[in-house]
């Protein structure tokens, strides 16, 4: 599932875990909505404890660090933009091998 | 040129130290990344791939320092990202070489020659600057996504080497290294002056942008046997001779994944180096809280089943050197060449 720019409310026990796995692996921003309303936004870095323990945690924009209880999460968003999911790879090693075949081109 | 005697001998000491404590588990290298952020964005490199906002933060000098201090290891790699774009990097040197700590500081060497010509940095026994070179020239290029970062870095190189630094480099081998190729370029950086060479093979990051050529096991030591069995006698390895035969399928070692722990602006990294599964806010509380059985060859963790990077092995491989009488045999043998 595409979940860079979407947002996620009114989520079931089971969505949240599943979707705050994905924030743990996704190396955007998310948007962390609290039940009282609070919207919090930055790095998601961890996820740790269990039960009534299990928090994840951000680095927030300003550079402080918020946890924020699991039980407390009602909606999730993504940042529009994943920076692992660029296209900078396949546009270089495109780009090198067009240098590289003009290269051999010159010296045959 | 070997690892000079007073670093051979803080290490040596640092271990025995710990040996008689009875200490199972003790950090032998701190892997400081005090910025995320790199001028490059390699092929293989799984580190940078953050938000903006992450990308700006830098540990402060107070910081690196703290965590040395924290963890206790006698030698510290700064890695990052790309240590040279951080705007204090020189304090954080200076305030580790002051806590006596052995530096390695690993660059790409794009800004190292305008530094080291403005005198960012002071000869010292204490600091090394590794740089990192991922084959001959196009390998080299091609690796890092950008044409001509290997003349700039032979070009560090030679200035820095110049200049009376301790230079080491670092190079990492992904699918399709040629040995033959590779020869060429040890032969030129043992001329240039360079003190040792690391090797190793690349590891699997989730988020490294090609996936496709990173080593299984059997591979990497195929590689790796074939390369060393084309080592010649100038080659200098900055690596215990155990961790070599490891590469080449010689010896078996389990990671000590807290030989090299990990500290970066989201604080002590779990359990690795290489995975990012969670953060502790002290060293204590890593080392305490980490569930280590987890990790390794051994629990059958997939993450790990590939993984004979040095940060890792390396650890295992010196902790071999002290604790078993094959091991020693083996270094004292290196050692007389």
């Amino acid at each position: 599932m595409e979940i860079a720019g979407r947002r996620f409310e009114s989520l079931s026990e089971a969505d949240r875990d599943d979707l705050l796995d994905a924030a743990r692996d996704y190396r955007g921003d998310v948007t962390i909505v609290t039940a009282d309303g609070t919207e919090l936004t930055g790095f998601l870095y961890d996820h740790d404890g269990a039960g009534a323990e299990a928090r994840v945690k951000l680095l927030l924009p300003d550079g402080g660090k918020e946890a924020v209880s699991v039980d407390h999460v009602s909606g999730i968003g993504f940042s529009e933009r994943d920076p692992s999911g660029g296209k900078s790879l396949e546009n270089w090693q495109r780009r090198f091998e067009k240098t590289r075949q003009a290269v051999v081109g010159e010296s045959d | 040129m070997p690892v000079p005697a007073i670093q051979a001998a803080t290490v040596a000491s640092h271990v025995v130290r710990q040996l008689i404590r009875g200490e199972k588990r003790y950090p032998l290298v701190l892997m400081l990344e005090p910025l995320l952020k790199c001028n490059l964005a390699c092929a293989g490199c799984g580190k940078i791939q953050y938000p903006g906002h992450v990308l700006k933060r830098q540990l402060s000098p107070e910081d690196a320092v703290r965590a040395a201090e924290e963890c206790g290891a006698p030698m510290v790699s700064i890695a990052g990202g790309e240590p040279l774009m951080h705007s204090e990097i020189d304090g954080i040197v200076e305030g580790l070489i002051a806590r006596k700590r052995f530096i390695y500081l690993c660059t790409n060497a794009l800004l190292l020659k305008e530094q080291l010509e403005a005198g960012r940095f002071q000869p010292n026994v204490r600091l090394t600057f590794s740089i990192h070179l991922d084959g001959p020239r196009e390998e080299h290029d091609l690796s890092t996504n950008r044409e001509g970062c290997f003349d700039v870095a032979i070009e560090a190189i030679e200035e820095a080497v110049r200049r009376g630094f301790r230079v080491t480099t670092n190079t990492t081998l992904f699918e399709g290294a040629e040995p033959e190729r590779l020869a060429p370029l040890f032969d030129q950086l043992m001329e240039l002056g360079v003190e040792g060479i690391t090797i190793s093979p690349g590891y699997s990051y989730e988020k490294a942008p090609d996936q496709d050529h990173f080593l299984a096991r059997k591979a990497t030591r195929g590689l790796f046997s074939e390369l060393l069995g084309r080592a010649k006698k100038s080659w200098r390895f900055n690596h215990s001779p155990l961790f070599l035969d490891f590469l080449r399928g010689d010896v078996d070692f389990e990671c000590r994944p807290w030989g090299n722990p990990t500290y970066n602006v989201f604080g002590w990294q779990r359990p690795c180096y290489l995975l990012q599964e969670g953060y502790a806010d002290s060293f204590a509380q890593l080392m305490e809280e980490t569930r280590w059985e987890e990790y390794g060859q051994a629990s059958g963790n997939s993450k790990c089943a590939d993984c004979m990077v040095h940060s890792g092995h390396e650890a295992s491989a010196v902790h071999a050197t002290f604790t078993t009488l094959s091991g020693m045999a083996r270094t004292v043998r290196a050692g007389l060449g």
